[in-house]
């Protein structure tokens, strides 16, 4: 009796560790059964997991679809094996992008994701089983079908890009890039459009086409101009063509535009007034504002995107200024980076920014994950924004732009006709509307056409007034 | 078609698995309820399992190395000594522990089908290595159970211990904890651990009228021991002496202090280390975010949790997995391949397996008379439960990596050798007490004879 206690009393410690033990275990377990049953979906697609492409093959990737609900990209299973579709063609054949040759476009980006399920147990347990395989999420664009659609009809046999935003969400609207392809072609193509250089197919001039800015770069110029000094002060005797420390620069056809104020010079994209107001401004603050609206910089985004070059130095002569501020010279720029632009001008002079992606949903129908706007903050004051969009309405009502004047909704534009190495100049359409509460922002370029107010300006005029009229 | 049959064979071995331990714990109750017999009549039908379990995980690996000669005769020798090591346990080992034999069997035999099919030439090796600790083990049995001396070997054994770290001079997956002779190669630590508990339930015991001073001069070789192998960077083996020693000093005095103490120590020590020593700190950073640096410092844990996450309930299937992509799979990461092919039922398998042999052992130490027995016996549990939980914590992400090897799974002699010299010496313990006992009872015996007959010639005279 008496040892039996003794032997109670020495082994309490241990019991306790005993419990101790069984407990820590069973958290252990816990744990594991979180990473294979709850973590296993995120956790597995990763591009560092040599299974990945095991695991690929196991589920049917999942749908790509417009802001609606359209379907741009599905995969169907034909003879045992995964085949993806474009039901568009060409249409999306840039920024929705293709797989099976490499990957690119949203294709690429969302990779991981379209291959990532949502499976109970139960769907689990019964795929050891079956031969049904699990479908991935599908992705969200911000694209709008018709828009698009509309877009690509408008550009014709043209190459050129359109890019249109949603400015106060950022969601890019539509994406086009002529030439374009088919997608569900592209094994068959892929080498005929790599060895075609000039016409660049596989290039997605929406987001990494460089293009001289020609006259849209006059709203920085002209920011950076009303930073320090007042717009009415500015008065400007064009005639036709001016000299600029030793270069001669024209108005567009030589035209002569008179006496101009700050904003006629700027509704009727006059290139001597611009000039001058070249060798007033102080160079630095121009390259600094530039730089604000992102030249230079890399644009996130969920596609490849090239940087807008600004490449001027402190010490400039006075002919290179006098181009640069007329959006010619060393300066080149993407049709994204100048929606971007015109979208902070539509924003008051705040950043949001760009995204293509808006949701990732599971295909019982629960949001995987969800882009929300980021506001990047303020680029510029709204005094000079509301100053700027003054002159940008009267390019819609008097100037270049005339063509858009409507009684139905107000736009803000600039035009631009960038001369080039080729002779014929790229045809540009910057703007937003309507100017009260700007539910989009377009970037238009089309090359080699002549000016922007007879090539760019009907198509931006088709493309706002399905937009915003017929909804 | 292989595929199709891969999967019945993971659902097959899953099942067997939670048969396996269903019988533990109708074993369990049993022992419990004093109905030892019974308890062990299951003990067959728990080799019909293991054996059961191998042959259908070696169907697959016959396939999968195109019925290779070789791997036939690997199998049917591994049959061979599950077969001939568990004959010898039944007969000559009095039937004290079968269960924590049957658990060490189990865990074998997993280990010979992960290596084998990672490797073939792994699979052999750990079956050589198997036969060799399974003589190392019959012999430590033999000895423990007669030695009454080993209770005065503290001293001796620390000496061999502290000259054991001090020598190791090869470095192998970063730490230098590994000792190279000629070109026989062994991990001293391994050896060392079963020293150390040899040497504390040693002086614990010889000194137990001054408890404080025990605990202080234990504790001071303790720390010694600790700081050598965090400079060698062998932060497992030092996490486990460190535990082993505050729990164990628990066990001794049952004073909870000491276990308040420890945790406080070891909350500090760990903001020392974390503070003061760069490895100590990025394994940590590592733990807390290893997908942020997944292409060095992250490496390994990801590389284990992206097999582990692509497990799911049944595994992937055997040979159908990536395992060999994990680093360090042989070994620490074992655990993970294991998960990845054999699935999440018999990864929790494992744990619930090892839970029982603590549970087991704590059955069998609790009856123990001989203090030195259980705190040799309270040691080693407390060893291998805490090296399991370092190990599969580290690799699933629960704990900081240490790397550790997992008892009877991880491929090595060093430490299948050491895990069963454990289990051995828990079966020394055992039968020491047996023989006591029987002693004792012959002596109670023989004087209740002595008594009467003196009562008799009283009787007659």
């Amino acid at each position: 009796m008496n040892l039996r206690k003794r032997l109670e009393e020495r082994n309490k410690p241990l019991k306790r560790i005993r419990t101790l033990i069984v407990i820590m275990f069973f958290i252990l377990g816990l744990n594991i059964i979180y990473y294979v049953v709850f973590q296993s979906d995120n956790l597995v697609v990763n591009d560092y997991n040599p299974r990945l492409k095991a695991i690929e093959s196991s589920v049917i990737r999942g749908d790509i679809v417009d802001r609606n609900g359209h379907i741009l990209a599905t995969s169907k299973i034909q003879d045992h094996q995964q085949m993806r579709m474009y039901p568009y063609e060409s249409l999306f054949s840039h920024v929705i992008g293709y797989m099976g040759y490499g990957k690119t476009g949203i294709e690429a980006y969302s990779y991981l994701d379209l291959i990532r399920t949502k499976e109970n147990l139960w769907d689990k347990f019964m795929k050891g089983f079956t031969n049904d395989l699990p479908i991935g999420h599908t992705v969200v664009t911000t694209l709008d079908l018709e828009l698009q659609q509309l877009g690509r009809t408008l550009l014709g046999n043209n190459k050129g890009a359109i890019v249109a935003i949603e400015p106060n969400t950022g969601r890019i609207l539509a994406m086009i890039s002529t030439p374009d392809f088919d997608p569900n072609m592209i094994s068959n193509n892929y080498s005929t459009y790599l060895k075609d250089e000039a016409s660049a197919t596989l290039l997605n001039r929406g987001t990494q086409g460089l293009y001289p800015p020609g006259s849209t770069f006059k709203i920085l110029t002209a920011l950076a101009y009303l930073q320090n000094r007042e717009a009415d002060n500015f008065i400007y005797e064009c005639l036709g063509k001016d000299t600029f420390g030793g270069k001669t620069i024209h108005c567009y056809n030589s035209a002569v535009h008179g006496e101009v104020t700050l904003e006629e010079a700027f509704s009727l994209s006059c290139n001597t007034s611009f000039a001058h107001i070249g060798e007033q401004l102080d160079i630095d603050q121009l390259h600094r504002l530039v730089e604000m609206f992102g030249y230079n910089q890399k644009i996130e985004l969920e596609l490849e995107t090239s940087n807008s070059r600004y490449g001027i130095k402190d010490h400039m002569s006075a002919s290179e200024r006098a181009e640069t501020v007329i959006g010619q010279g060393k300066t080149l720029v993407t049709p994204l980076s100048n929606a971007i632009m015109v979208s902070i001008l539509a924003n008051d002079g705040h950043l949001i920014r760009p995204y293509l992606v808006s949701q990732v949903v599971a295909t019982d129908e629960s949001i995987v994950r969800e882009h929300k706007s980021v506001d990047a903050g303020r680029v510029i004051s709204k005094e000079h924004v509301d100053l700027i969009e003054s002159f940008m309405k009267k390019t819609s009502e008097e100037g270049t732009a005339k063509q858009l004047n409507n009684s139905q909704y107000t736009v803000a534009s600039k035009t631009g006709s960038a001369e080039n190495a080729t002779g014929v100049a790229h045809a540009w359409y910057v703007g937003y509307a309507p100017i009260e509460e700007p539910k989009i922002a377009l970037a238009i370029v089309i090359e080699n056409v002549g000016t922007g107010s007879t090539h760019a300006v009907p198509i931006a005029k088709a493309l706002l007034e399905a937009y915003l009229i017929e909804k | 078609m292989f595929e199709f049959y891969v999967g019945l064979v993971a659902l097959c071995l899953s099942l067997l698995t939670m048969a396996y331990i269903s019988i533990l714990a109708i074993q369990f109750s049993l022992i419990k309820h004093k109905n030892t017999e019974r308890a062990y009549d299951y003990h067959r039908l728990q080799t019909v399992i293991i054996l059961f379990f191998h042959l259908v995980a070696y169907t697959v690996l016959l396939y999968h190395y195109g019925f290779e000669y070789k791997v036939i005769m690997i199998y049917l020798g591994q049959i061979g000594l599950i077969l001939l090591s568990g004959h010898i346990v039944n007969h000559y080992m009095n039937k004290t522990i079968l269960p924590l034999w049957s658990i060490g069997q189990f865990l074998l035999v997993i280990s010979f089908i992960l290596l084998g099919r990672l490797s073939i030439n792994l699979g052999l090796k750990q079956f050589y290595l198997a036969c060799l600790a399974y003589l190392v083990v019959f012999g430590v049995v033999y000895l423990y159970s007669r030695l009454n001396f080993i209770k005065y070997l503290g001293v001796p054994s620390v000496i061999l211990a502290i000259l054991m770290l001090v020598m190791t001079n090869e470095t192998i997956n970063g730490a230098t904890n590994w000792m190279r002779i000629g070109s026989f190669t062994f991990q001293p630590s391994e050896i060392v651990k079963i020293l150390y508990i040899v040497f504390l339930a040693s002086t614990l015991t010889q000194f137990h009228e001054h408890e404080k001073l025990s605990l202080f001069v234990t504790g001071t070789i303790t720390l010694g021991m600790v700081i050598i192998q965090v400079y060698q960077r062998d932060l497992g083996s030092a996490l486990i002496f460190y535990s082993v020693f505050i729990l164990m000093s628990y066990v001794y005095t049952r004073n909870r202090l000491y276990i308040i103490g420890g945790t406080i120590m070891t909350m500090l020590g760990g903001f020392f280390a974390y503070r003061f020593f760069w490895h100590v700190r990025v394994r940590i950073d590592t733990w807390i975010d290893p997908f942020s640096d997944i292409d060095h410092t992250g490496y390994q844990i990801t590389q284990s949790l992206f097999a582990i996450g692509n497990g799911g309930l049944f595994g992937r299937g055997l040979t159908l997995g990536l395992p060999n992509r994990i680093p360090v799979v042989t070994t620490d990461f074992i655990y993970s391949a294991i998960v990845e092919e054999l699935g999440l039922v018999i990864g929790l398998g494992i744990i619930i397996v090892i839970v029982y042999f603590f549970l087991f052992g704590m059955q069998m130490i609790e009856k123990s008379r001989n203090d030195f027995n259980f705190l040799m016996g309270s040691g080693i549990l407390i060893i291998i439960a805490v090296q399991s939980f370092l190990i599969i914590g580290g690799v699933t992400k629960a704990i900081p990596l240490t790397g550790v090897t997992l008892p009877f799974v991880s491929y090595g002699g060093s430490s299948l050798v050491s895990t069963f010299i454990m289990l051995g010496i828990l079966q020394g313990i055992k039968m020491n007490e047996d023989r006591h006992l029987k002693k004792e009872i012959l002596r109670k015996n023989e004087k209740l004879i002595e008594q009467m007959l003196l009562d008799e010639e009283n009787c007659e005279a």
